[in-house]
């Protein structure tokens, strides 16, 4: 149990990589709070760890959405009174290259994958920084350190993150948020 | 719930780990939590009293362990390791190439000797036990390689010539291992620790000349504050070794309270 009285927020943690960190956090002993936007799947998740005895919520959010990132944090804190682990893991991908690449799908991608990971650690750093103590971990990609074919968009989200995990790295000293 | 963290992923029960260096620092650090997770450890050493220690200190927790005198520059020393460590521990499915040196040094400073010593402790060490084992594993379905390399091996430091480039190898034969063995199911990969409170570490102040204190000091000045424990390079090494990693190979885990992240 390596999380044990543990609380953790867990964006696009209705499917995939995110649905199965959630499992698996719940079951080394954290708080699992699921945000997504497929409410179907989302409460499914939550269902499936309190039934194995673990603790979680499903709050529906758009991570493009300042407000909405506010209200998980919030929603988190209040369910179970702090915020120990970020796990940025919202993501979407659409192949193309810069020339097919509508405008359209370029910002939704750079929205949810970039600037969402930006967004929801804004929120959750202060009560980090606050309890002296928090993790951060955002879900990048081989493509944010390699390009790929027909990824234009995708590779360059990606890349940024590697290089934003990187930064928020330095400016979240001891003192602040240890980060990771 | 499903399970405790003892059956959980991360566990070494029934495996045999090989450790060089393992008298000292990180190796000690991690053949003792090895230990504790269920492994049987075969440590290496030049070190015979220490390396001998840490083998008793293993057995009186109830666990099991042995010690070598070995030279891990020399091929016939690293096939007596392998030997008994087969012999007594009945196989090997970890294998640490943990053993290394340090000399700080520019390139005009070092002496040819120095170099070579380098070279052969921290690279072709690598190369001569891995070449003993990986048979073994391959017999065996699979193993888990894993070799210490350091930051200095994915960015330069002062004064530090013949060690980056000898840690710049370890990060790339790392690789290369892992391309060649991937398909007999070894895992093959290296961690990067930033400095760590070890002897070796404590030895660097006094080769440049400066005071413990100060440079210890200077060596903190990384995001998280601190120098690293040894302990905490010994659970990158668990994770690494075990199923929990069963998807990594061919990568260079970065253990460095976030030193590089500016680099």
């Amino acid at each position: 149990m390596r999380l044990q009285n543990r609380v953790s927020l867990i964006t696009g943690g209705t499917s995939g990589i995110g649905e199965a960190t959630a499992i698996l956090f719940a079951r080394e002993g954290a708080s699992v709070a699921i945000t997504g936007r497929n409410e179907k799947r989302g409460h499914a998740v939550a269902e499936r760890i309190l039934q194995n005895g673990g603790k979680a919520v499903f709050i529906r959010t758009d991570v493009r959405k300042a407000g909405e990132c506010r209200r998980a944090v919030d929603e988190t804190l209040s369910a179970f009174g702090k915020l120990d682990i970020l796990f940025n893991n919202a993501g979407v991908f659409y192949p193309h290259t810069a020339l097919d690449c509508s405008e359209e799908e370029w910002d939704l991608q750079l929205d949810v994958n970039l600037k969402g990971t930006f967004l929801m650690s804004k929120l959750a750093l202060p009560p980090m920084i606050q309890q002296g103590s928090g993790v951060i971990v955002n879900n990048s990609s081989e493509w944010g350190i390699v390009g790929g074919d027909k990824a234009v968009a995708y590779c360059a989200s990606k890349g940024v993150v590697v290089l934003l995990t990187k930064a928020m790295a330095i400016d979240q000293r001891v003192s602040g948020g240890e980060h990771d | 719930m499903i399970s405790s963290s003892k059956d959980a992923a991360n566990s070494l029960t029934g495996k045999v780990a090989l450790i060089t260096g393992g008298a000292s620092g990180i190796g000690r650090a991690t053949a003792l939590l090895f230990a504790r997770e269920g492994a049987a450890v075969s440590i290496i050493d030049l070190n015979d009293p220490m390396g001998q220690a840490v083998g008793r200190e293993i057995i009186h927790d109830g666990g099991r362990a042995i010690f070598e005198h070995a030279d891990v520059t020399r091929a016939a020393d690293c096939q007596r390791v392998v030997e008994r460590t087969l012999r007594e521990l009945g196989g090997i499915h970890i294998l640490f190439n943990n053993a290394g040196i340090i000399r700080r040094a520019s390139v005009v400073e070092i002496s040819e000797e120095d170099w070579d010593r380098v070279m052969a402790v921290n690279v072709k060490s690598i190369f001569l036990m891995s070449r003993q084992v990986i048979p073994i594993m391959a017999k065996a379905g699979g193993g888990s390689i894993i070799n210490t390399a350091s930051g200095w091996g994915l960015a330069g430091g002062p004064r530090a010539a013949v060690y980056c480039a000898s840690k710049g190898a370890v990060v790339l034969l790392t690789k290369a291992m892992a391309v060649d063995h991937g398909p007999q199911k070894i895992r093959v990969n290296c961690i990067c620790p930033g400095d760590t409170d070890t002897g070796m570490l404590r030895n660097e102040a006094q080769q440049l000349g400066e005071r413990e204190d100060l440079f210890l000091a200077e060596s903190a000045r990384r995001p998280l504050g601190r120098i690293g424990k040894p302990e905490e390079i010994a659970q990158a090494a668990l994770y690494l070794a075990s199923d929990a990693a069963s998807f990594v190979t061919g990568t260079a885990l970065v253990v460095d309270g976030g030193g590089l992240a500016g680099s």
